[in-house]
């Protein structure tokens, strides 16, 4: 009986095996592009990707669209270049579009920026996405499972006078958890990033402090973000009361804060 | 009086229009600029042109984070960022490597003034700029927003950032290394020596070697003064324009008649590139070589992949011929020579081989024959080389020799063998020679054997160990045996010490040498040895009897800046429109710099050549291409200009379906997924919506078709299949559509059988 059930789950698995066609491998910075430009300007850029040697020659296929996150964060959008008002997609021009690299070798897509002379102040953003596509040429393998990579940057615009300004609109603190939902104020996209410090009521120094992991808040559509943090353990932070200072960097020339004194239970 | 008392009203009324109307009037047109609150309107010289407010940038440039430099036509701003800028008098362009910045007003250079856009300037010093019709008030400002407000029972907070302890705010901005320009100068390599051998003599030597204007130079000179006096012991002088194929040479030559002598050397190329190398030489007279003076004329004609023929022909009738042949495994070389001078008087002819074996064996053989009568001497040499493996070989050798008193013939074996950094050498020989004419009626024969080793181990990076030892044995008489030992050792980086001890069975010829080299600075350096020392004018310390000498040298070495050779490359980038390209990198074979405002290029001083032009693809931006590059001769002393231009892209764009409901018009969900397109070169495949894009075409005609022997299962190709396109510059081509129809299988209808 262990016999006759072991053939078929054998057999579906080495199907699987065959079926499954390899995915590929790669590297990049995946730095987004980050460009301070001008009404009027061009401004040349370039994504590479470098894919592993020993591995089989990908197709892939380039676009600018646009992009926004969840207010969590937990989720992506993606639409087509041109529906979000600060959108930069349509200033985008990529070259090549569509291209097949060889195992070992590097795409490499110049990104230009046309500006338009009439835009306005402040910050515009769209990702580059380049997906790994089946290559036109190739013979089909039939039915077969195929994964397929796909790789977006942002692309983030901004032109003079930049205003970065954000608002912490609420803070809480529960379950060795805390939760800040931050709202951008300027006009421009700004990385947000930080720590909690918990310091002893009076004391000047914290004794433990909890590091907030750097997030994007945009503009339109969805200026607030939700960012979270973990508390250090027990031993670090026993219960008790404290004055919770909350620091973001958001890349001006001072950090933006709030403080309260509050009661920690664990 | 009526008429004057309404002259008088006039008067007063025009005079109290012009006190209205004036200051309104100078308030329309004078502006006021601040500066984070302090007026700085004197030094900015506001002016209105075409509704733009312009404002002196250099005058502002120290209130400001903003360089601004203006020489002549030009002008060079260094922006908050670090990032320069440049520009041109009368253009409405800012250009920066891989950037370029349209002005709404052209750049306006009086004298040390330079007026941009006040917007402009605000933009690059990273400023906030507050425009004011009304008051006519133009406020540079920080963009910094007011602190937010706080959630509800939390205070706001505003921390000062602590300051870096590295000193530095932002990061450095990166700088791509766009230009690199043919150096604006040649450079002369100089180096004087001197030395001291204290009780015995002194020497000097001077060096030169580089370019200058493009003609590599070459000094060498050694000076000694002692026992002989003032002594010029060797010297050398040569200048070469590689360009124009011409040479000319002085001092210590070396000639094929005569071997090292002095004179002066002219040579010339002639036909193209090495065909061949015409010489005139004047060759001094020298009591020791040649005693007359001569004039020379050689030539050396390159015969291509087959080697060259060279010949000399002196105005005392000595002569010269020689060739070199190569062909597959065999190579030959061989002279014939006539010279009469003292040095090799008398003809002598010489032929010389080797022929590869398989396995890397090698066969070597030498003829010669010199003089004549009674100072013949001929000689006979052959050779077998055999590889044993990598860094191991084996050597058999015999050698005759015979002139008119003796006879002699050495037999050898040598061998050497390496193993990482250990290599070891030896050589067994048989050496006889015979006197047949020494004593009437009976010969003389001396013979030896003799046994030379050697071993060097390179012990890590710093020490080097060599020991050789030679041992002869006479069939008559005794042994003898001479070593020799050597270590080099490397202190440090600018410090190594060398000793080095000979000693033979006979005592006679013992030495012990040691020598310490410092680099005190680069291109400053000292050494000094002590023991058996050669001194500058060849008097050497043997046996012991003094050994307490030392030599002491210093070494200086200078660049010089020569002038340099090169010639102007220039020309102009041209884009869509004949408009110009800014801030776009060109390429002229190893160097490389941007187009300035105008779209033009300019690389100075290049050394003559041939070299590639061309614009750096990944530089452009990604709607333009540029042509092959072109190929720029430049020669000496003549500048180019040579343009380049960009075409912009284009793209073509369709559909494939199916007219599923056959009312000839594609309705949704008659797009076919995964049509295979071809354009020229390039592949492409429909997506779901059935649509296809190829993008980043070359203006011009193209070949788009369908791949029929790719379409999915059940469908057929519809007439046409294919298109020949005509893509104007920078367009894009919509509603390529093809249309596939599912393929319909005839009925056949059975018949009945009658």
């Amino acid at each position: 009986m262990k016999q006759r059930t072991r053939i078929p789950l054998l057999l579906g698995g080495l199907l699987l095996l065959a079926a499954a066609a390899p995915a590929i491998e790669f590297t990049s910075s995946f730095e987004s592009i980050k460009i301070d430009g001008r009404p009027g300007e061009v401004v040349n850029s370039e994504f590479q990707l470098h894919l592993a040697p020993g591995g089989k020659r990908v197709h892939f296929k380039a676009r600018a669209e646009d992009w926004w996150p969840s207010e969590d964060g937990s989720r992506s959008f993606y639409r087509p270049a041109g529906t979000l008002p600060r959108s930069c997609g349509t200033w985008i021009s990529l070259n090549p579009v569509e291209t097949a690299v060889d195992a070992g070798g590097t795409l490499a897509i110049r990104v230009t920026a046309a500006i338009p002379r009439q835009a306005g102040p402040g910050g515009y953003w769209c990702v580059l996405t380049v997906d790994e596509v089946p290559d036109p040429l190739e013979a089909s393998e039939g039915v077969a499972v195929r994964f397929q990579a796909s790789v977006s940057v942002g692309i983030f615009i901004n032109l003079a006078p930049v205003e970065r300004a954000a608002e912490i609109r609420s803070v809480e603190i529960s379950r060795g958890k805390s939760r800040l939902q931050v709202c951008n104020r300027g006009n421009a996209p700004v990385g947000a990033e930080g720590r909690l410090e918990f310091l002893p009521p009076g004391g000047t120094s914290p004794v433990a402090t909890a590091v907030i992991p750097r997030a994007t808040v945009l503009t339109d559509p969805a200026p607030c973000r939700i960012l979270t943090a973990d508390l250090p353990g027990p031993s670090v932070l026993p219960p008790g009361r404290y004055l919770v200072r909350v620091l973001l960097d958001i890349g001006v020339d001072h950090y933006l804060g709030v403080q309260r004194e509050m009661e920690i239970g664990r | 009086m009526a008429a004057r008392a309404l002259a008088l009203v006039i008067c007063l009324g025009l005079g109290l229009l012009a006190a209205l109307a004036g200051p309104a009037f100078g308030r329309e047109e004078a502006w006021k600029v601040a500066i984070r609150g302090q007026d700085v309107t004197r030094a900015a010289d506001p002016l209105l042109a075409g509704g733009v407010l312009l404002v002196d940038a250099v005058a502002l440039g120290p209130s400001l984070p903003l360089r601004v430099r203006a020489a002549g036509r030009e002008v060079t701003l260094l922006d908050a960022s670090g990032l320069e800028w440049r520009g041109t008098a009368g253009d409405s362009r800012l250009s920066a490597p891989g950037r370029s910045l349209s002005l709404d007003r052209p750049v306006r250079i009086d004298g040390p003034s330079v007026h941009l856009p006040a917007k402009v300037v605000a933009e690059l010093a990273g400023l906030r700029l507050d425009l004011d019709p009304g008051t006519r008030t133009a406020a540079f400002a920080d963009r910094d927003g007011p602190p937010a407000a706080a959630p509800a029972g939390w205070q706001s907070l505003v921390l000062p950032k602590p300051a870096d302890p590295a000193g530095g705010g932002a990061p450095p901005p990166r700088r791509r290394q766009d230009v690199f320009l043919p150096p604006d100068h040649d450079t002369l390599r100089v180096g004087l020596g001197l030395g001291v051998v204290p009780g015995a003599d002194g020497g000097g030597e001077l060096t030169a070697a580089g370019s200058v204007r493009g003609i590599d130079t070459a000094l060498s000179l050694l000076a000694t003064t002692g026992p002989r006096g003032f002594d010029l012991q060797s010297g050398h002088a040569a200048l070469t324009d590689p360009v124009r194929g011409l040479g000319l040479e002085a001092g210590d030559l070396f000639s094929g008649l005569w071997g090292l002598t002095r004179g002066a050397r002219f040579r010339w190329r002639r036909g193209e590139e090495g065909a061949s190398w015409p010489t005139l030489s004047v060759y001094l007279g020298d009591p020791a070589a040649n005693p007359r003076t001569v004039i020379a004329w050689g030539d050396e004609i390159g015969l291509g992949r087959w080697g060259t023929a060279a010949g000399e022909l002196a105005s005392d009738g000595s002569w010269l011929a020689s060739g070199r042949f190569r062909r597959d495994r065999l190579s030959l070389s061989g002279h014939l020579r006539n010279a009469s001078g003292l040095f090799g008087e008398g003809r002598s002819a010489g032929l010389s081989g080797s022929f590869d074996l398989p396995w890397g064996a090698e066969l070597q053989g030498v003829l010669s024959r010199s003089g004549s009568g009674g100072r013949r001497l001929d000689g006979r040499t052959l050779s077998l080389r055999l590889p044993l493996r990598p860094g191991s070989d084996l050597t058999l050798a015999t050698d005759r020799s015979e002139n008119g008193r003796s006879r002699g013939r050495i037999d050898s074996i040598e061998g050497t063998a390496a193993r990482g950094r250990f290599q070891l050498r030896g050589r067994w020989q048989w050496r006889e020679i015979d006197f047949p004419g020494l004593l009437p009626g009976a010969s003389q024969r001396f013979a030896e054997r003799g046994l030379f080793t050697s071993a060097s181990w390179l012990a890590g990076s710093r020490l080097r160990l060599e020991a050789q030892l030679v041992e002869r044995w006479p069939e008559s008489g005794r042994r003898d045996e001479w070593r020799q030992v050597s270590a080099a050792f490397a202190l440090s980086r600018r410090t190594s010490l060398q000793v080095f001890a000979t000693s033979s069975s006979s005592g006679f010829g013992d030495t012990f040498r040691i020598r310490l080299d410092q680099e005190i600075r680069p291109g400053f350096s000292l050494f000094a040895e002590a023991g058996d020392v050669v001194t500058f004018q060849g008097v050497t310390s043997l046996g012991g009897a003094d050994r307490s000498r030392v030599r002491i040298m210093v070494r200086r070495s200078w660049d010089v800046a020569a002038p340099a050779a090169g010639s102007g490359v220039e020309g102009v980038v041209q884009g869509p429109g004949a408009l110009a390209m800014a801030g776009l990198p060109v390429e002229l074979g190893p160097y490389r710099t941007v187009t300035g405002g105008d779209g033009r290029y300019a690389f100075p001083n290049v050394p003559p050549g041939t070299y590639d032009l061309r614009l750096r693809e990944q530089g452009l931006p990604a709607d333009l291409a540029t042509g092959p590059p072109a190929r720029v001769q430049v020669k000496r002393g003549e500048s180019r200009r040579a343009d380049l231009s960009l075409v912009p892209l284009g793209e073509a764009r369709g559909a494939v379906w199916t007219d599923r409901n056959g009312n000839h018009r594609r309705d949704p969900g008659e797009g076919i997924a995964g049509v295979v397109l071809i354009l020229d070169d390039r592949a492409t495949s429909t997506i779901a919506d059935g649509s296809f894009g190829f993008f980043n075409l070359t203006p011009g005609a193209h070949r788009l078709r369908v791949a029929t022997d790719r379409l999915p299962a059940g469908l057929q190709a519809q007439v046409p299949s294919r298109m020949d396109l005509g893509l104007p510059p920078g367009q894009s081509i919509e509603g390529l559509d093809f249309q596939l129809r599912e393929k319909m299988k005839p009925v056949v209808f059975q018949e009945g059988k009658r």
